[in-house]
C-alpha cells in the first residue's frame, strides 16, 4: 500500500477505508452530532482540519519522536489543533461552539484521528500523510451528513441552517429517529447497506 | 534511540511549545474584541423585541435585582432577569422577561453544557415558548402540576431551566409587587 500517491491515499477514505461505515471508528460523535445538519457539517469541517494538520505535523516529526512517547506526543500534536479549532470556533462563531458542546474537545480522543497517526501518518511521508487525513475527514464528513440529513428531516420534519428552514416536510416528525435509539437504528440500517455496495464492488 | 533523558526532554519540549502556541493564539484571538458585551443585555433585546434601554434596578449594596425594559419613547414594557442553576452537567444560565402583569413575556438560554440533541434541545423555541403567558405558579413541569412540557429523554434539563425560572419570579414579583404599590 506504501507505492500508492497521495491522490489515491486520499480516495480511499472516501469509500474502501471509510472511518465510519468500513472500519467503524469515530462512532460515538456520528450518533451524537448528527440530529442536526448544521452541527454535524461544522463538526465535520473541524475534524478535517484536526486530521490533515495532525497527520503532517505527525509525519513531519515522525523521526523525532522515540516510539516510547510515540503516544502521548501525538496526544499532544493533536490536542494542541483541537484547542486551536475550539478557540476560532469560540471566537467566530460562539453559537456552533456552544451546539458542539463537549463533543469538540473530544475530537482529541476520536479514534479516527489517533488511528490515523499512529497506523499511517507515523510510518509515511508528509504529503500522503495529509492526503489520507484529509480523506478520513471528508468521509466522516460525509458519513455524518448522511446520517444527520436523514435524521433533521424525518425526526424533526424539515432542515433548518443558521436560522433558515431549507425546506419542511408535511409530514409529522419520527420523535424516535432524533433521539439516541434512531441514531443507533439508522446508523444499523445505514452500515448494512454500505457493506451491501461494498461486497457488490469486490465479490 | 534517546535515553530516558532525552525522551523526557523532548516530550517537555513538544508540550511548552504547544502551550506557547496556544497561549498567545488564545490572547490574539481575545485582543480582536471578537467575545462581545454582556450577553444578559442580548438575550433580553431578543425577549423584549421593541425595547431599546434596558436600566438595571439595584438593591442598597449596588447589587443588581432585576431590569426594566423601555421603548424608545421611554413607556415601561416589562422586566428582565437573568440566573445561572445547576443542570445536568453544568451550570446552565437563563435571561427572561415578565410583562406588566408578571406573567412570562419570553426566555433564551445564555449559556448551558447539556447533551447534544437531548438536554441541550432547552435552548429551542418548541421548548421555551411554552413558557409564554404562564404566571410564577405554572412554572412546572406537567408531572409537578404544571404547564411545561419536557423534553422527552431530558428531564432533568428541563426541570432545571423550569425552576430556575420559578424560583427567580418568586425573588423578582415581590420586589415589583412592592414596587408598584409604592
Amino acid at each position: 500500500m506504501w507505492m500508492s500517491s497521495a491522490p489515491l491515499e486520499f480516495k480511499k477514505g472516501l469509500f474502501v477505508r471509510h472511518p465510519v461505515f468500513h472500519m467503524l471508528l469515530g462512532l460515538c460523535t456520528s450518533l451524537a452530532i448528527s440530529i442536526k445538519v448544521e452541527n454535524a457539517l461544522a463538526m465535520g469541517v473541524a475534524t478535517i482540519f484536526v486530521l490533515g494538520a495532525s497527520n503532517m505535523l505527525i509525519s513531519l516529526l515522525r523521526n523525532q519522536i522515540p516510539r516510547e512517547i510515540e503516544l502521548p506526543s501525538f496526544l499532544v500534536i493533536i490536542a494542541t489543533f483541537v484547542t486551536l479549532t475550539e478557540i476560532t470556533l469560540k471566537a467566530f462563531t460562539p453559537e456552533i461552539h456552544k451546539a458542539l458542546g463537549i463533543y469538540l474537545p473530544l475530537i482529541t480522543v476520536n479514534c479516527i484521528v489517533l488511528a490515523r497517526a499512529q497506523s499511517f501518518a507515523a510510518r509515511t511521508t508528509p504529503i500522503k500523510a495529509l492526503a489520507d487525513g484529509l480523506g478520513m475527514g471528508v468521509g466522516y464528513t460525509y458519513g455524518l451528513l448522511i446520517i444527520s440529513v436523514i435524521r433533521e428531516t424525518f425526526g424533526k420534519g424539515g432542515i433548518e441552517i443558521m436560522g433558515k428552514t431549507l425546506f419542511t416536510l408535511n409530514i409529522a416528525p419520527t420523535e424516535l429517529l432524533a433521539l439516541p435509539p434512531g441514531g443507533f437504528i439508522l446508523m444499523g440500517l445505514l452500515l448494512a447497506v454500505f457493506t451491501r455496495f461494498e461486497r457488490r464492488r469486490a465479490p | 534511540m534517546a535515553g530516558p533523558v532525552g525522551i523526557v526532554g523532548r516530550l517537555t519540549v513538544t508540550l511548552l511549545i504547544s502551550v506557547f502556541l496556544l497561549t498567545t493564539y488564545s490572547n490574539l484571538v481575545g485582543d480582536l474584541g471578537v467575545i462581545d458585551g454582556d450577553p444578559a443585555l442580548k438575550a433580553f433585546s431578543k425577549i423584549f423585541r421593541d425595547a431599546s434601554i434596558f436600566k438595571p434596578v439595584f438593591d442598597e449594596k449596588n447589587d443588581t435585582l432585576y431590569f426594566e425594559a423601555y421603548s424608545v419613547d421611554g413607556r415601561l414594557l416589562g422586566y428582565g432577569f437573568s440566573q445561572t442553576g445547576r443542570g445536568m452537567w453544568g451550570d446552565i444560565q437563563v435571561a427572561g422577561g415578565l410583562d406588566l402583569d408578571f406573567n412570562v413575556i419570553g426566555l433564551s438560554v445564555i449559556e448551558q453544557g447539556e447533551t447534544p440533541g437531548l438536554g441541550a434541545r432547552i435552548v429551542e423555541d418548541r421548548f421555551l415558548d411554552q413558557f409564554k403567558g404562564l404566571e410564577s405558579g405554572d412554572v412546572k413541569l406537567e408531572k409537578y402540576g404544571g404547564k411545561v412540557d419536557a423534553i422527552s429523554g431530558a428531564s432533568i434539563s428541563s426541570k432545571a431551566v423550569t425552576e430556575i425560572i420559578r424560583l427567580e419570579m418568586e425573588r423578582v414579583i415581590p420586589l415589583l409587587e412592592a414596587n408598584v404599590d409604592e
